[in-house]
């Protein structure tokens, strides 16, 4: 994987895969952790003092939690937004405020984020072939 | 190949464990299942009361900051402060809330754009993502009971 990760840096000269911390003891939490920090990273580069993580919560909901400190109040501020799946679409719940089914671009840009953290958490963490399940060769 | 096709495999292999391993996952389970017992926020009063306390919103806010660790960050007498200072932000935040923003191609990837579309045209991008997901939820037992 690391030969994998140096190729892809060398040949798009953007950072490859970063190898995810595997936490001391295994939970759901920590695993949550360790596929959210590849889920971080499927947006672009996160400023200096900012947070990001986006993550699948459990079958139904996808998080995607921002943390920033506000420049002019010094003030912590955060936002979550909830991706729920229904049998009708993807319900966003936003900050428990904004509740409306997403379409057009939004919703490409969602499946393609969801599908793309599936592939790459299957291989980073979990070390198995996306789609055949097969474990992958050391 | 479609990861429609993919099926949740009903014997995975196991990986080799020492005698000292498979004690040591044992006892990690063991502690897990205590604490799941003792925590608070799932089974005692304590819960109940913030049930009746929390909106549906505000309780699913505070559970993605459980699942993230920072339980701490979550204030309900808060909350409704902390949602309007967000909202009123304008700038990359705003927008980034707006609409997902559009994805990096950091990795080497099977899934590409293309897939992403045909599959809302033909409806069938609901039963992909519910896949993923369920796939996922498998990967992470089988990780936390191996």
């Amino acid at each position: 994987m690391a030969f994998h990760s140096k190729l892809i840096e060398l040949l798009t000269g953007k950072p490859g895969a970063q190898k995810a911390r595997i936490p001391r003891k295994i939970t759901e939490r920590g695993l949550i952790e360790m596929e959210s920090q590849i889920g971080n990273q499927l947006f672009g580069s996160i400023p200096a003092g900012h947070r990001r993580d986006f993550f699948c919560l459990d079958e139904n909901t996808w998080v995607w939690h921002e943390e920033w400190i506000d420049e002019a109040s010094g003030k912590k501020r955060m936002s979550t937004t909830r991706y729920e799946i229904h049998s009708n679409g993807i319900l966003k719940a936003q900050d428990g405020v904004n509740y409306r089914f997403i379409e057009g671009e939004e919703l490409e840009n969602l499946v393609l984020a969801i599908n793309l953290y599936y592939e790459q958490v299957m291989r980073d963490v979990y070390g198995k072939d996306p789609y055949t399940g097969q474990a992958l060769a050391a | 190949m479609p990861v429609d096709t993919f099926m949740v495999p009903q014997n995975q292999e196991q990986q080799p464990t020492t005698s000292a391993q498979q004690e040591a996952y044992f006892q990690a389970g063991i502690d897990q299942l205590e604490a799941m017992a003792n925590d608070p926020r799932k089974h005692s009063t304590a819960r109940e009361i913030e049930d009746a306390i929390l909106t549906p919103e505000q309780r699913a806010a505070q559970e993605a900051l459980w699942v993230l660790g920072d339980e701490e960050a979550f204030d309900p007498n808060k909350f409704d402060e902390m949602n309007r200072e967000v909202n009123s932000i304008d700038g990359y935040y705003t927008h980034a809330r707006e609409a997902v923003a559009p994805v990096q191609e950091v990795y080497t990837q099977t899934f590409t754009p293309e897939m992403a579309r045909l599959d809302i045209e033909q409806g069938t991008y609901l039963q992909r993502v519910r896949t993923v997901a369920q796939r996922l939820q498998y990967e992470r037992k089988n990780k936390i009971e191996s």
